[in-house]
């Protein structure tokens, strides 16, 4: 082994950081100015490190993640490869007054149940959520449970006009009017629903908002198959014991119409019918199957008849019954209605509760009619079956 | 609505999922595409790290932890599509936050602040001290030289001695060339050195 000459006051520094050299450890047992210079390093390093620092309490650190996740969604993400240098200081600044402007008056809480202004909030173990306030002029206010996971039953007072609460997962809301109810987020998902008394209306992103009175509840999975048939607003399917992803459409507070049951007919572009004028039809009462008059008139044929009687099956919430009608009309595979029927059947499997039957229907459709205008949606029904075995699973 | 006059923000309780079973990388590459849960997830798991390194940049009593952390996650989620694995993440936000205290340092003219604070240090230790007295005035005295070093010197010295990142990697956040790296290290050393022994007794 060569003799190692000392090596400079940087080199040793180096050496200290990446790990002494087998030479340079030799050296150290041998040369006294060395070795001496290296524990002045190891001392110097040993007391910076006791140096204290600021330990973050529970409530501080819980105030900033809040804080940094409202921010955050002022701000998108900023892909902007590129982006001149010059902007960086001004984004960051602008995040910051976002942070501040959010951030104020934030405190934390330690409790399970969260009283707040106007409601009390009892997370199931583990929830992850977030609650937030916001007054305006006016005695505005708008308050916002976010839930990414977890389950949580909300109880909330009688709201004054002024006044909103929301529970947001994903890109679904929950807005609320004065009442108690169970709602269920899987991965910042909305997946269940559940009213005890007063008015909830669910909102999710690409559907139309459902109004959901006591004892009624709206779920996920049952919600992406009844939405992939997408009949005209006004004619959704009604709900089967209790458990409806549409009970019924609420139109948007600046279209407000009256709201006008239009017949079957119009729920079935495929079939040659005989209808009349949908304008034309009277008004229905919410949640009555359709008078056996008001059945459209099919043309001959098995196919037809079995998705007709599919469909006054279903309409008068006879889902199992109407599966097997839409299955035997599925069957018929030289009918043009074939693809329609296997769909609806897939829809009533899942609402008479067959959801791994619903399932197996919904890929063999996939499968069957790869370029249908109902494949992504069904596709989307399929990953909301995949969620909810994901949370039986945990 | 209104324009906002008051907002209170109120987080609770949070359990494992399965975002936070993803790396760390692929929770970079989520806030990249605007994942809050990933940011979430990110700051879990990296908030006691940065937070003292935002602490022992700024200085333990300093009052603007929170803010500067908090910016530097903001920035972390801006930026995320910008990290491209040259270091590890917790590295690049190391990088991101000696940045935003650089800034931040410099805003406040902390620095006049530290010089002032060196002045007031306390004064020697008699020489009869005990052991345990001794220890703590040598951390104050580190203190103080700390405060004392430029923040490119100090940034590197807390990355290497304090957080035990490597240099090479260290010097990639800090976009600098290795060399450059180790010549601040070893000034920040020598610097810290020569201050440390001149206050000994």
């Amino acid at each position: 082994m060569s003799r190692l000459t000392c090596p400079g006051s940087e080199s040793l520094s180096r050496a200290f950081s990446e790990g002494p050299s087998s030479d340079l450890t030799n050296h150290l047992t041998t040369c006294t100015r060395c070795a001496e210079e290296w524990r002045s390093l190891e001392s110097l390093a040993a007391t910076a490190r006791s140096l204290p620092w600021k330990i973050p309490s529970p409530s501080d650190t819980e105030s900033v993640r809040a804080s940094l996740l409202s921010s955050a969604r002022f701000a998108r993400a900023t892909p902007r490869v590129g982006a001149r240098r010059f902007f960086r200081p001004v984004a960051v600044a602008a995040g910051l007054a976002a942070c501040v402007a959010v951030g104020i008056g934030i405190r934390g809480l330690g409790s399970r149940d969260v009283e707040a202004n106007r409601a009390t909030v009892q997370p199931s173990p583990g929830a992850r959520f977030e609650h937030s306030t916001w007054f305006g002029k006016d005695r505005q206010s708008d308050e916002v449970v976010r839930l990414s996971d977890g389950r949580l039953r909300i109880e909330v007072k009688k709201l004054q006009p002024t006044e909103r609460f929301r529970v947001v997962a994903g890109d679904a809301e929950v807005e609320v009017r004065g009442t108690a109810f169970e709602v269920t987020a899987l991965a910042d998902h909305l997946e269940h629903v559940q009213v005890e008394h007063g008015l909830v209306e669910v909102r999710v992103r690409g559907a139309p908002p459902v109004l959901l009175a006591g004892g009624q509840s709206w779920n996920a999975a049952v919600a992406a198959i009844s939405a992939l048939s997408a009949p005209p607003a006004a004619e959704r399917i009604l709900p089967a014991n209790g458990e409806s992803p549409a009970v019924l459409p609420l139109p948007e507070p600046d279209r407000a119409v009256p709201l006008r049951r239009i017949r079957t007919v119009s729920a079935v572009p495929k079939v040659s019918v005989e209808a009349p004028e949908a304008e034309a039809a009277p008004a229905e009462p919410a949640h009555q199957p359709p008078e056996a008059s008001t059945l459209p008139k099919l043309n001959t044929g098995p196919a037809e008849q079995a998705f007709a009687l599919g469909w006054s099956a279903l309409r008068g919430g006879r889902a199992a019954e109407a599966a097997e009608a839409f299955h035997r009309a599925a069957g018929l595979t030289d009918s043009p209605i074939a693809e329609d029927a296997n769909y609806w059947e897939a829809v009533s499997l899942a609402r008479a509760g067959e959801a791994s039957h619903a399932e197996q229907t919904l890929r063999a459709f996939i499968e069957r009619y790869p370029h249908s205008p109902r494949a992504a949606a069904a596709r989307a029904a399929l990953e909301a079956y995949t969620r909810a075995a994901l949370k039986n699973s945990n | 609505m209104g324009k906002p006059m008051k907002a209170t923000v109120v987080s609770l309780h949070r359990a494992p999922s399965d975002i936070d079973r993803l790396s760390d990388e692929a929770l970079v590459a989520a806030c990249a595409v605007g994942e809050p849960l990933a940011l979430g997830a990110l700051f879990d798991r990296f908030h006691p790290r940065l937070y003292r390194f935002v602490s022992r940049m700024i200085g333990a009593s300093a009052p603007d932890v929170d803010d500067l952390v908090q910016a530097t996650f903001f920035e972390v989620w801006r930026s995320a599509a910008r990290f491209r694995g040259q270091s590890a993440p917790l590295t690049w936000m190391f990088g991101i936050a000696a940045n935003l205290t650089r800034h931040h340092i410099r805003s406040e003219q902390r620095r006049a602040a530290a010089v002032l604070a060196v002045a007031e240090r306390p004064s020697p230790p008699s020489p009869d001290i005990s052991e345990a007295a001794a220890h703590r005035q040598a951390v104050e005295r580190m203190a103080a030289a700390m405060e004392e070093l430029p923040h490119h010197l100090k940034t590197a010295f807390v990355l290497c001695d304090l957080e035990g990142i490597r240099g090479v990697e260290a010097a990639r956040a800090l976009d600098v060339r290795p060399g450059t790296f180790w010549r601040r290290l070893h000034e920040a050393r020598k610097a810290l050195r020569a201050t440390f022994e001149k206050e000994t007794p």
